[in-house]
């Protein structure tokens, strides 16, 4: 069966009488007791229109906070009231509900009488005082407790595919802060405890982390709290808030995009935008992706019914229609490359992948694509002239009449940090971090773009030139200086800029490091670039796969069939047509028509040659 | 993992804001390099579970070096108490007058704390008892660093009695900074973020002019890469300027003018390399502003060097009169002694 996540947040149901200081707020359909008959149907409206859209969905429900205006007594009693009606006619399970506490949905009063009664108060008493009402609202409604002294006091399976995780913030909330702010150290050992690895995380909180209306990115979260909160979601690879507060119907991401906050915005507000969200769960076998659907209270003024609830626009409304939980295919690889416009005379024309006869293969297809990486390190390329046609002779067996500058690249900064965290983002997407014993930077580009991987994830990190200029660097220089006869290295991670046929690092593995390599079970190589001419997919850099290459050496080679491959983006270069023969038969290197770039010294096989 | 961590016989040094650094720009990725002023509990909550899991010796003082911290989150005070709690007795030095308070060090009186003329502590003493042999110890982050790295260093010192690669003279032996990068992990980014610090101190003049690092070896590139997230600059590399001195041919050439340069090697023993490559960056219009590197041999002098009060060249450690007979390191030529 179809299921859906309901989304609400903000009902500030409310008490239509002063009491005392505290305020009255008019700005709410779900004003009781006065009002009740007038709630009551704009709940059973709100019903309607997700049983109209979502008949016979299998439902839940989440809500991020603020039920209540106050958190008083009789209001909770409506709530209740309003939520069974909810429950009821949408027959939602109370074990697919989850239900947060919001900074107005905690007693103030009793906070008070908590204060006058006693003196040095501890936090777990201030907290067991102030969500009073809240508790036996939870009680009387969902048949379980909720436990005030928690930071995730719930959690939802989601399908067997997501896991909804209910988090407090409103844990530190008291009579004068209302910011958001949790104990980090506590959430990351709860979070411990409930994880379930085989689920993506999603965290459903009250307050917004993200600002859809102010001109800071902060969110009403207390902000040294917020940058340890966010640090320690990307560290657990949680990239979902799903909260309220802000009474914004929105969707943004914390700096850097690496979370999405997805707020459902308040459900009842006479004056401001009343809004709902509902996530569709697309089917799908290998990825788990929410379909963003967002509802909104339209205001007629006319006597037949003042208001209806209805779907609001997308790209209108600029939030994304789908939020990609899971992505473990990659997109349709054909036209993946295409041609770089504005070629400067310097510059290679990319050939777009269908003109080109990439061999196939028939096997299951594991790539990486993230557009955050691939598409910008391409638009990366066009911007910086990276991809320039001519000679390119990078030893006697791999030359090529275009190449990839990716030392400019990595010059600047930002692009240097850019490509480190593209490297990191291959790592993660694959669950590589866990797997690999070793982490070796290959080349000069390689080293630089490893650093980053070896300390995050704190791994043993040695570093090698291309097995073709070994004879170029010093022989300290070509040691790997890790001992591997007790196999303690089973699993190495290689990460360089380039990758073309993989030649270069099987002959590394067995021609230059034999001894080290012989005890290794597998072989992750990242690339920046894949610049060869098969349809990418993690094998196909094993020797049992392009030894079935038209055309492909393999005198020069070596067998080695242990590796995984993942690269940031596939840009195919045209290699050089001549054979071992190609400074007789190339024009351009026989007669120095041109200019020839060699990246090694081949003065010792010309030498050899003309002896 | 804990970066800046020296135990020797006595105490056990942990350097904050080293910790912060990795934890700000590689943990959480916000890219403010050594700059980072602020200690955030994160970094304090990493080094509590490291104390907590590892069995450390309890007879050992815990050293917490606050240099460069300018600013603590509110709560690192609590998880400072919880690694007392562990049974360690806490020094604190370095403390900037900033973070007495929000530390709440005044809580704590012993006499023996040592403020310095801006009124911060340059030494104190988490707790008051005043018998404890912690007194009688320096505890000087440099000497602390430059002992612990010598110790290190000479694992990684080979017997060698081969001519130079670059230089017309013999090494008695060879200094593998390759290796010890590799095996004195995670040691070495501590010695690289003791080097971005140095070369912050020595050169922030010149850093203004946001010179970029130029790496010329294998080696020296991992160091750039480093150096370049912690100092926050731009990057180079020659390919290659190292022991096989060939340069290859860049395509678009790079635009030195108006730029300025540092030359960034492993280890620079007669500077050979490095003057290669001051002269192609002068040559080519640039401006070169100097040298650093992990590991520097003096032979010279410091007067006989000319320094002209500015130091051309940066390094953590320097092989010099003083310790090469300890770490077995020498340069000799063919000639004949004279008293021969």
């Amino acid at each position: 069966m179809n299921s859906i996540i309901l989304h609400i947040s903000d009902l500030h149901i409310s008490l239509d009488t002063k009491i005392g200081e505290d305020r009255l707020n008019e700005d709410s359909y779900l004003r009781i007791p006065g009002d009740k008959e007038n709630s009551e149907h704009y709940i059973q409206k709100f019903i309607n229109k997700v049983q109209e859209d979502f008949k016979d969905y299998t439902i839940y429900l989440l809500v991020t906070g603020d039920i209540t205006d106050r958190g008083a007594g009789l209001e909770f009693d409506y709530a209740k009231q309003y939520f069974e009606k909810i429950i009821n006619n949408l027959d939602i399970d109370l074990d697919k509900i989850l239900i947060v506490p919001g900074d107005h949905d905690i007693s103030r009063k009793e906070i008070e009488t908590l204060i006058s009664s006693k003196e040095d108060i501890d936090l777990k008493e201030l907290n067991q005082a102030k969500f009073k009402n809240f508790i036996s609202f939870y009680k009387e409604l969902l048949n379980k407790e909720f436990d005030p002294n928690k930071i995730i006091f719930d959690n939802v399976n989601f399908q067997d595919k997501i896991e909804l995780i209910g988090v407090n913030s409103s844990y530190h909330v008291d009579l004068t802060k209302t910011e958001g702010k949790i104990n980090i150290s506590k959430f990351s050992d709860e979070l411990i405890k409930i994880k379930n690895n085989d689920l993506k995380q999603i965290i459903c909180c009250h307050h917004n982390i993200a600002s859809l209306f102010e001109d800071t990115n902060s969110g009403q979260w207390n902000p040294d709290n917020r940058v340890s909160f966010i640090s320690n979601l990307e560290q657990n690879n949680i990239k979902y808030i799903f909260s309220g507060n802000e009474h914004t119907n929105g969707c943004k991401k914390t700096t850097g995009d690496t979370i999405t906050v997805s707020d459902a915005g308040t459900l009842s507000s006479k004056k401001n935008d009343s809004a709902f969200k509902i996530y569709e769960l697309i089917e799908d076998e290998n990825n788990i992706i929410l379909k963003n659907h967002i509802y909104a209270l339209q205001r007629t003024g006319s006597n037949d019914g003042s208001y209806y609830w209805d779907k609001r626009n997308n790209a209108g409304a600029k939030q994304p229609n789908k939020f990609e939980i899971l992505i473990a295919a990659p997109p349709e690889l054909d036209n993946e490359v295409t041609e770089i416009l504005n070629s400067s005379p310097n510059q290679g024309k990319v050939k777009s992948s269908n003109e080109n006869n990439r061999e196939t293969y028939d096997s299951d297809i594991n790539i990486y694509y993230n557009p955050e990486f691939t598409d910008v390190l391409y638009d990366k390329v066009r911007e910086l002239n990276l991809f320039h046609s001519g000679h390119f002779h990078w030893s006697e067996t791999s030359r090529a009449h275009n190449w990839i500058d990716t030392s400019k690249l990595i010059e600047n900064k930002k692009n240097l940090d850019f490509t480190k965290n593209a490297i990191i983002n291959v790592i993660e997407s694959k669950n590589l971090e866990k797997k690999i014993d070793l982490i070796l930077g290959l080349g000069y580009e390689g080293n630089i773009i490893s650093t980053k991987a070896a300390i995050k994830y704190n791994k043993p990190y040695a570093f090698l030139p291309y097995s073709y200029r070994y004879d170029e660097h010093h022989e300290y220089e070509n040691e790997l200086n890790f001992n591997n006869e007790n196999n303690d290295f089973k699993n190495i991670l290689i990460i360089t800029d380039v990758v073309n046929d993989g030649r270069t690092i099987r002959k590394l593995i067995k021609k230059r490091q034999d001894s080290f390599f012989k005890n290794v079970n597998k072989i992750y190589i990242i690339s920046l670039f894949y610049t060869g001419q098969s349809k990418l997919n993690n094998d196909i850099l094993n020797f049992e796969f392009v030894k079935n290459i038209k055309g492909f050496d393999t005198k020069n080679d070596e067998e080695i069939n242990k590796l995984e491959f993942y690269t940031v983006k596939s840009l195919m270069v045209e290699k050089c047509p001549y054979g071992e023969n190609f400074r007789e038969e190339c024009l351009i290197v026989k007669d120095n028509l041109g200019c020839v770039n060699l990246f090694y010294d081949e003065s010792k096989y010309v030498d050899k040659a003309s002896n | 993992m804990i970066v800046s961590v020296i135990e020797n016989l006595e105490f056990i040094y942990f350097n904050l804001h080293a910790e912060e650094t990795i934890s700000s720009n590689y943990l959480k990725d916000d890219n403010q390099g050594i700059y980072i002023s602020s200690l955030q509990f994160e970094t304090v909550y990493r080094l509590f579970n490291f104390i907590n899991e590892k069995s450390l010796d309890k007879q050992k003082f815990l050293v917490f070096d606050f240099r460069e911290i300018e600013h603590v989150q509110a709560n690192i005070l609590d998880k400072l108490i919880e690694v007392r709690n562990l049974d360690y007795k806490l020094v604190l030095t370095n403390v900037s007058k900033k973070i007495i308070r929000p530390l709440s060090l005044g809580t704590i009186e012993n006499h023996k704390n040592i403020l310095n003329s801006e009124n911060g502590y340059d030494i104190f003493y988490f707790f008051s008892n005043q018998d404890s042999k912690i007194y009688d110890i320096t505890l000087d982050n440099g000497s602390i660093f430059y002992k612990d790295f010598k110790s290190r260093l000479i694992k990684y010192i080979d017997v060698y009695q081969k001519p130079h690669a670059s230089s017309f003279v013999y090494l008695e032996s060879f200094v593998d900074l390759k290796k010890f990068i590799s095996l004195e992990n995670p040691f070495i980014y501590f010695a690289l973020y003791r080097l971005a610090i140095k070369i912050k101190s020595k050169w922030q003049p010149e850093l203004n002019k946001n010179p970029i690092l130029v790496g010329q070896s294998l080696t020296s590139t991992f160091i750039v890469s480093i150096l370049s997230k912690f100092l926050k600059l731009d990057t180079l590399v020659f390919d290659k300027i190292g022991p096989i001195t060939k340069l290859y041919s860049k395509l678009e050439k790079h635009n030195f003018e108006n730029r300025s340069y540092i030359v960034v090697s492993d280890f620079v023993c007669l500077g050979t390399e490095v003057k290669i490559t001051k002269n192609l960056i002068e040559f080519s219009g640039g401006e070169y502003l100097g040298n650093v590197s992990l590991v520097k041999v003096e032979t010279l002098t410091r007067e006989d060097l000319q320094l002209d009060n500015i130091d051309r060249t940066i390094s953590v450690f320097s092989i010099s009169d003083r310790n090469n007979q300890e770490l077995n390191y020498s340069i000799y030529t063919n000639l004949k002694p004279l008293d021969e």
